[in-house]
């Protein structure tokens, strides 16, 4: 059973993992940045732009999938080897 | 209720218990081991976390993205509580097969009003029910149901407190051994400072069952952390998680 170290705690917020390969992340971001920018266009007259983007379906950021609390990757690690037991 | 310890202390010092563990069972490598351990020590929001853990005692808590994890209170034999942290299932995780665990131990009614309230706190997230030696039987059948007990079992917990010259416990693990039957056997070691009581009336395990796998312990809280943390590795290797 893989319940390694590596398996967990080097999960980052989304958009936030270094990875070398030519469609990193940070590409992505930039990509988010741009679309958002464009959208921030459209927005009608008078209202207010927040660089807190809304998801589009309402939920709270915690709520999105692949996000994360900041806590210690023991914690994350703990949380991990724990949370694959079933409901006795 | 157990000591008033600080709680971002407790909840550090149980997650490094956790990760020696880790490290000595092969699960993580020196370096993981360091890393994380660092992190620990720098990680700034432990401490709020380790706060709301003890104010919503015995409550879980939900941290966003993963499965809820709340702080319990077991107890040693005279009685006195602990805390302990305790990681849950997410909540739509299926319900798991059921095994059933043999447990014998010393028939003292404190040693009963502890050891198993702490044991179906451990064993029951695996989908483990306990049973107890001389569960439901008068004395005459009680032999038998040891036997029976044994047997059906899908693995057992041995506890030799308070056994010294009540040689029950060593006949049933003789048993379990000869049934070839997945075993835990707890040997308990005294007091590991001064202050503290020793609990008379144990003898230590017998030099030809130095072998099997044994944990060592010094109070009901030091062999609840044992085989909390070697519980997943324990049951992985026969096949029973």
């Amino acid at each position: 059973m893989a319940d390694k170290a590596t398996s967990f705690g080097k999960q980052t917020k989304q958009g936030k993992s270094a990875s070398k390969s030519g469609t990193s992340p940070v590409n992505e971001n930039e990509d988010r940045k741009r679309i958002s920018e464009d959208d921030w266009l459209d927005t009608p007259e008078g209202s207010t732009c927040s660089t807190t983007q809304p998801d589009p379906i309402g939920r709270d950021p915690g709520e999105i999938e692949g996000i994360k609390e900041e806590i210690p990757e023991a914690l994350a690690y703990f949380l991990e080897v724990y949370g694959r037991l079933g409901r006795g | 209720m157990g000591d008033p310890v600080e709680p971002v202390v407790f909840v550090r010092e149980y997650l490094t218990s956790f990760l020696e563990s880790r490290l000595v069972n092969g699960r993580i490598s020196t370096g993981e081991y360091h890393d994380l351990l660092s992190a620990l020590r720098k990680n700034p929001s432990l401490t709020s976390v380790s706060r709301r853990l003890f104010e919503s005692s015995p409550d879980p808590i939900d941290l966003e993205g993963y499965p809820p994890l709340r702080i319990i209170y077991l107890r040693e034999p005279n009685g006195s509580e602990f805390p302990f942290l305790q990681g849950l299932a997410y909540r739509n995780a299926p319900v798991r097969e059921n095994f059933t665990c043999f447990v014998g131990h010393r028939f003292l009614r404190n040693i009963e009003k502890s050891l198993r309230f702490n044991l179906v706190h451990l064993f029951e997230p695996y989908g483990i029910a306990l049973r107890w030696s001389g569960y439901d039987l008068g004395a005459k059948e009680v032999f038998n149901d040891v036997v029976s007990g044994i047997t059906t079992a899908d693995l057992c917990f041995f506890d030799n407190l308070g056994t010294l010259n009540r040689p029950n416990v060593y006949i049933e693990i003789g048993i379990a051994h000869v049934l070839a039957k997945p075993m835990l056997v707890s040997e308990y070691l005294g007091p590991g400072s001064k202050g503290r009581k020793k609990i008379p009336d144990t003898g230590s395990v017998p030099s030809d069952l130095i072998g099997l796998l044994r944990i060592q312990y010094r109070s009901y809280e030091d062999l609840c952390r044992q085989l909390y943390f070697g519980l997943p590795i324990f049951l992985e290797r026969h096949g029973l998680f």
